[in-house]
């Protein structure tokens, strides 16, 4: 028997980042909380690239078991999966997160499997296709449904922007921290060094927050908290004043999160720019980067600069500008970078 | 001999049980196992399909007919499946007959009851003669009861009866051949009010004393023969439950008697309602059945109406009369024909085990007597 296939797709539209959906689709332990046809998953193996694990799903009052091999492209934000044990003979598939017409992103989830239970499989054919259909849809809404709820909370509780460092101590471990925003309800930031838990103290200059990590982005050192309970008003205001005043920084950084092209002489390197200031930027980069102190041009500008900074783990750089940029010429890069 | 083709019959049924279901995806896919409950589930969300065909069938070598099995993917083990989905099923396996160019369609197992007073409808929908198969199973259980009557020297006309599931279309057909021919006949069903009537309504064929009871256990302990014709999913007596020298034929579908692989030699314990044929009818997998040779009476019944379209069918409840059992019976007389089989399991009783069998049950009854 052929393999059938089913496939779906989620649009998010707004601020929604790959790098925040792939945390979830690639974070199995999640799946039997957010999804209703998942009993349960067995992470058998699990390494940054590759993993192992045993599904138990209901498909409509039936029960389905199979152990797979788990392959995470965190580069091309793709998984893909082989069955190597199960009821079905196969079951194979592919989640991908890829932009969207620059103003959100879409979610792509492809199933190829085959029953392997002759005459019967025959028999079923499109009403083993039409369930295995709702049953991922089912699984991308919920996907979708975490992505929202994330992003409903956000409209409850109004982001604070900040974009500054400042030290916040995360588990008693002291962190330099460019926090992004803050609400009553969490807060976003980048940082330096290792970063990796699900229960998470936070310590603001006196201020104990409890959390839960909403996302981990390894790849960018990205993350997001949620706070166990919503601070109150005079709290927030408080947590606002701390943050953007305890910046060491002397000058503000703008949070752009957007991906630029860098050009040298003879060749153009993609990154992914994080914050830029008239004396300098971060930014991350995908695959290999070599950088050369001198001059290079982003978004039309040709800009001088020496690197400060690279982490060759979390593949970010920080570069200082040779000459800062005066008013006109930062206001016309950040024009450019919108 | 000059041959004549007389026609396609479809022999629509489902596994009987979750044993026979298991063995039938063994079949499909013998190096894997799956857990029940998906295997119920695909079977639930299966349509009706065609599973085998034979071609030029005879008992005479003048007279030739097809069959086909449809498979009704349904089992007693569906709890939650709708009444509705069921019928739905069997109207899609009547389709599928008609189109394949039967003439004639046997409802084997559960599809006869489910469609038990609709089936003048269905017989008009799909331009096809349709039958529940039933008069041929009671003549074959009366014919069984009769021979083994004989051979193991029981006197019938001194015997006591027991039917449980005596209200049922089969159980009544019993009643109505057996009412003139026992001592006495001990009557259940799971309420004592349709065997009133049931004892009412054949008056005239019931000379015989009538005890009426739902307690199934008393059948089982009073009498010296007890059939079983219920329409129960689950189990009911395991071959323990008989007094020695009682003759047992089981013709539930599912099966109500279990018995183990040692069957007792002091109990004669028959799968009921079943005929050997003169040629093998092997869709390929385990149908329930000891031997290949071997069928289902409601089946063969469509097979009789194929070949002798004056013979009546088999529909509704309450309505196989002493007549209609008599005129089945006669087929089973026929040279070359369906005659009764007796068998247990995967077991096939010889003639020579038969004969130990008459011995042992003949001792056991002096025995007792005395």
């Amino acid at each position: 028997m052929a393999y059938e296939r089913v496939s779906t797709e989620a649009v998010l539209k707004g601020k929604v980042r790959k790098e925040f959906a792939w945390t979830i689709i690639s974070d199995y332990s999640r799946y039997e909380a957010i999804m209703d046809n998942v009993d349960k998953i067995n992470i058998i193996e699990k390494t940054p690239t590759e993993g192992k694990s045993e599904w138990f799903v209901t498909v409509e009052e039936a029960p389905l078991r199979w152990v797979e091999r788990d392959y995470y492209d965190v580069e091309n934000f793709e998984l893909r999966f082989e069955s190597i044990d199960g009821d079905f003979e196969n079951i194979n598939g592919k989640w991908k997160v890829e932009d969207f017409q620059n103003e959100g992103i879409k979610i792509y989830f492809t199933v190829d499997y085959n029953l392997g239970i002759p005459v019967i499989e025959e028999v079923l054919g499109h009403i083993l296709k039409e369930k295995m259909k709702t049953n991922i849809d089912s699984m991308i809404h919920a996907i979708k449904d975490e992505l929202t709820r994330a992003q409903v909370d956000d409209r409850k509780y109004p982001r604070i922007p900040i974009g500054r460092y400042s030290n916040i101590v995360l588990n008693g471990k002291d962190i330099r921290a460019y926090t992004v925003n803050i609400s009553r309800k969490g807060m976003m930031f980048y940082y330096d060094g290792l970063f990796d838990a699900q229960e998470v103290q936070v310590k603001i200059d006196g201020i104990v927050i409890e959390a839960e990590l909403l996302f981990n982005d390894l790849k960018h050192k990205n993350c997001r908290l949620i706070f166990k309970e919503a601070v109150g008003d005079t709290q927030i205001r408080e947590l606002e004043k701390i943050l953007t005043t305890t910046s060491t920084r002397g000058r503000e950084r703008h949070l752009v999160e957007k991906n630029v092209a860098l050009r040298f002489a003879d060749r153009s390197f993609p990154v992914f720019l994080v914050n830029l200031s008239p004396t300098g930027m971060l930014f991350k980069y995908e695959k290999t980067f070599e950088w050369r102190d001198g001059t290079f041009e982003m978004s039309g500008m040709p800009l001088t600069a020496r690197e400060i900074h690279h982490d060759v783990v979390s593949r970010m750089v920080r570069i200082q500008f040779t000459a800062a940029l005066n008013d006109n010429e930062y206001s016309a890069l950040l024009e450019k970078l919108k | 001999m000059e041959r004549h083709h007389r026609g396609k019959v479809a022999f629509i049924g489902h596994p009987a049980d979750m044993n026979l279901y298991r063995a039938y995806i063994r079949h499909l896919r013998p190096d894997k196992t799956y857990n029940d409950k998906l295997l119920i589930k695909l079977f639930e969300w299966s349509p009706s399909y065609k599973v085998f065909e034979w071609r030029d069938l005879t008992f005479n070598q003048a007279d030739y007919f097809d069959a086909l099995l449809i498979m009704v993917p349904f089992l007693p083990e569906m709890r939650d499946i709708s009444l509705k989905k069921v019928v739905q099923k069997i109207d899609d396996a009547l389709s599928i007959a008609s189109e394949q160019g039967c003439v004639t369609a046997a409802l084997g197992a559960f599809t006869s009851i489910v469609l038990q007073g609709r089936e003048q409808e269905f017989a008009g929908k799909h331009g096809l003669k349709l039958t529940s198969g039933n008069t041929l199973t009671a003549a074959v259980i009366v014919r069984s009861i009769e021979e083994a009557a004989s051979r193991f020297h029981l006197d019938l006309p001194k015997a006591t009866l027991g039917i449980v599931g005596a209200s049922g279309d089969i159980g009544s057909g019993c009643v109505s051949w057996f009412g003139t021919g026992v001592k006495r006949m001990i009557l259940t069903a799971r309420s004592t009010g349709p065997l009133e009537s049931l004892v009412e309504k054949k008056r005239s064929d019931v000379t015989c004393e009538v005890s009426v009871t739902a307690d199934n256990d008393r059948a089982v302990r009073e009498s010296d023969i007890v059939v079983f014709v219920t329409s129960s999913y689950v189990p009911m007596y395991t071959q323990d439950a008989f007094k020695p020298g009682t003759v047992v034929c089981d013709a539930s579908a599912p099966q109500n008697v279990t018995v183990s692989s040692n069957l007792r030699d002091d109990v004669f314990i028959y799968h009921g309602g079943i005929v050997t044929l003169p040629f093998p009818l092997n869709p390929g997998f385990d149908i329930g059945l000891a031997s290949a040779d071997t069928f289902y009476g409601c089946q063969v019944e469509g097979i009789l109406l194929t070949l002798y379209p004056d013979l009546p069918c088999s529909w509704g409840r309450g309505n196989i009369t002493r007549e209609k059992v008599a005129l089945f019976k006669e087929k089973l007389r026929e040279k070359n024909g369906p005659v009764v089989s007796f068998s247990m399991g995967g077991h096939v009783y010889a003639p020579a085990e038969m004969m130990r069998y008459a011995e042992r049950l003949h001792a056991v009854r002096k025995d007792l007597a005395t």
